[in-house]
């Protein structure tokens, strides 16, 4: 009976939070945060998608990508979504932080904030690099190469970050592998992690704010 | 909800805070009296509730209330009231609707997206054609292999026979198979081959490119040697 | 939640939807202001009170959780929700236009011993790019290096600014536009090449 009770308690909070009245202020979804927190939801859902028929391997990337294209119903949709939502959350996450620099928010107590969105758009920019690389075809080993040699020219750390990125000293399967690794494990958890700690960050300046009130 | 129902409607629900003192909610119950109002007041919860009937415009009431945080509303009609339930039913109805045509929607066409199609890559350079069992013999199959369009066909209960489906001929064109007269047809110009591939009708010259097939786990396989 | 009775409700009518009340576990006082009879629900989960509805003596259920509600902003649901999914309808569908008419491609496999071709970057690493074709060649690490520093720079931008104030002081606010363009510039530099 307690544990009813207290089941029946939660709910009736998440109701009442849904409930709850946002404020007078800006509503969330009128922001750029938000539109880049749906897109990398629809791009985590396109890219599992599209993990069901992608091969890693040196013969059958190109191969597998082509396939989904052509053969694969809706897969010319799944793609083309994924491609064309990693172009918007970029322009979306530079432009919201730009928004947060013009109007000052990025000082004081949303320091932390901004860090976090900052890193957010660089890992982001990882993750849209790695997939670059995916398809393994012509072009992307071109990129793979044109982006680890000027790596490597970074001093002191730029060699062995370039060797850790390439795994081992030619391109090849093994670059394959890593990039494939990060564009679906390392970096989202990563990105979602700092999404997460965002979130958090947010409510916290929230809360704050209206106990100043 | 129109004006003259308001006016009609002498009935007035003010809503205040919850923490208003008791006295003070009392004395705004005789100061609603003393202005020739029917008054009753309750705390909860909530909210504090004071019901008003009377004579009395609503502007009065803004006075008597005197810029205190407080709602209100007015008391309407049986009809009015029923009319207002009727339309939030239905806006809810039609967003359930909606709701239920983009789930579905989203739904169909992904299970549809999960279904391998056939000429699924097994490995690279191997394509999985089909069943064994998906074929009756004399008859093909038209798949891809490598971006390119290849027929399959069987032409014993395990003989499998696999031509690139490209004319020889000038514009290249996709072949078809007419399992009537066991032959590779082009619909530009009219060339012919049999199921081995060799030119069985002009204007076609050079025989169609073969490519291996194995039977493996009940399934056919297309090799290239391309 | 107020319970609204109809006009000429009697006394009999209203013990039973205090009783109805009871066995859903809310409390109510009932109240008389004229004609006007009505329960006013004072504790109990109070959206249990829409099960009234069917009795014959009620009117109409009033939701009203307090005049600060109005004053404070509109309610996630059905208001933000509804904007929401609206909003992210909106996206998805603009992704799959542009997936319809824009179709990413893929290229041919690199065959071996084939030099691979210029690489195409992205547009969005285009500054990137503009930024490094514009750093001297010699020595190599000066271009990577830069690029490095300003990443961080931008990362530490609160650290480096401590004003406050409706917005940046002025030096920042011009640094941050001059920023801006570049990176324009630098994107064209880097997407011409």
């Amino acid at each position: 009976m307690n544990d009813r009770a207290k089941q029946a308690g939660l709910l009736h909070e998440l109701r009442g939070a849904l409930r709850a009245p946002l404020g007078t202020g800006r509503p969330p979804w009128l922001s750029f945060g938000w539109l880049c927190v749906l897109l990398l939801v629809l791009l985590g859902l396109s890219g599992a998608l599209l993990s069901v028929y992608y091969l890693p391997s040196l013969d059958g990337a190109a191969a597998s990508v082509r396939f989904v294209m052509r053969d694969v119903e809706w897969g010319w949709l799944v793609r083309g979504v994924h491609r064309w939502g990693t172009s918007l959350l970029v322009a979306g996450a530079v432009a919201q932080l730009v928004v947060v620099f013009l109007s000052g928010r990025y000082r004081g107590a949303g320091a932390g904030s901004w860090l976090l969105g900052g890193a957010m758009l660089l890992f982001v920019l990882g993750i849209a690099f790695t997939g670059e690389l995916l398809p393994w075809d012509a072009e992307s080993v071109a990129l793979a190469d044109s982006a680890l040699s000027g790596t490597a020219a970074i001093p002191v750390l730029g060699p062995p970050l370039a060797n850790a990125m390439r795994g081992g000293s030619e391109v090849g399967a093994a670059t394959l592998a890593r990039a494939h690794t990060a564009h679906t494990l390392i970096l989202p958890w990563l990105v979602f992690l700092l999404l997460l700690l965002e979130l958090w960050f947010l409510a916290r300046l929230r809360r704050r704010r209206e106990r100043a009130r | 909800m129109s004006v003259s129902e308001e006016s009609a409607a002498p009935g007035w629900l003010v809503i205040l805070p919850a923490d208003v003192a008791p006295d003070e909610l009392e004395r705004l119950r005789a100061a609603a009296g003393a202005r020739g109002w029917l008054a009753d007041a309750s705390r909860g919860e909530e909210q504090a509730v004071l019901a008003l009937e009377g004579p009395r415009a609503r502007g009065e009431l803004d006075g008597l209330l005197a810029g205190r945080e407080a709602d209100v509303l007015p008391v309407l009609s049986s009809e009015h009231y029923r009319r207002l339930r009727l339309r939030r039913r239905s806006l809810a109805l039609l967003v359930a609707a909606l709701a239920l045509a983009i789930a579905g929607g989203t739904l169909l066409p992904l299970a549809s997206f999960l279904r391998p199609p056939p000429g699924a890559i097994v490995a690279p350079g191997v394509v999985r054609v089909g069943d064994v069992d998906a074929l009756a013999v004399g008859q093909a199959r038209r798949t891809r292999f490598q971006d390119r369009p290849v027929l399959v066909i069987r032409v014993a209960p395990h003989g499998w026979r696999a031509v690139l489906a490209e004319c020889s001929f000038l514009a290249r064109c996709q072949l078809e198979w007419d399992a009537e007269r066991q032959r590779a047809v082009c619909p530009c110009h009219g060339c012919e081959y049999d199921a081995q591939g060799n030119v069985a009708h002009s204007p076609a010259s050079a025989p169609l490119v073969r490519l291996e097939t194995l039977e493996q786990d009940g399934a056919v396989l297309v090799r290239s040697a391309l | 939640m107020i319970v609204l009775l109809e006009r000429g409700a009697g006394d009999e009518e209203v013990r039973a939807v205090l009783a109805r009340m009871q066995s859903l576990g809310l409390a109510g006082t009932p109240l008389v202001a004229g004609s006007q009879r009505l329960i006013h629900v004072t504790s109990g989960r109070t959206r249990r009170a829409r099960h009234l509805l069917p009795e014959p003596a009620v009117r109409a259920i009033l939701p009203t959780s307090g005049p600060r509600v109005r004053r404070e902003g509109r309610r996630f649901y059905p208001f933000h929700a509804l904007c929401t999914s609206a909003a992210g309808l909106a996206l998805i569908g603009a992704l799959v236009l542009l997936a319809g008419f824009f179709p990413p491609g893929v290229s041919e496999t690199l065959a071996l011993g084939q030099p691979p071709p210029p690489p195409q970057w992205p547009w969005y690493l285009a500054p990137l790019r503009g930024l490094l074709e514009l750093a001297p060649e010699r020595p190599a690490w000066i271009g990577p290096s830069f690029l490095v520093l300003l990443g961080t720079l931008v990362l530490a931008l609160p650290l480096l600014d401590g004003s406050s104030g409706a917005r940046p002081r002025g030096p920042v606010r011009v640094l941050g536009m001059l920023a801006l363009v570049a990176l324009l510039v630098l994107g064209f530099v880097g997407g011409a090449s």
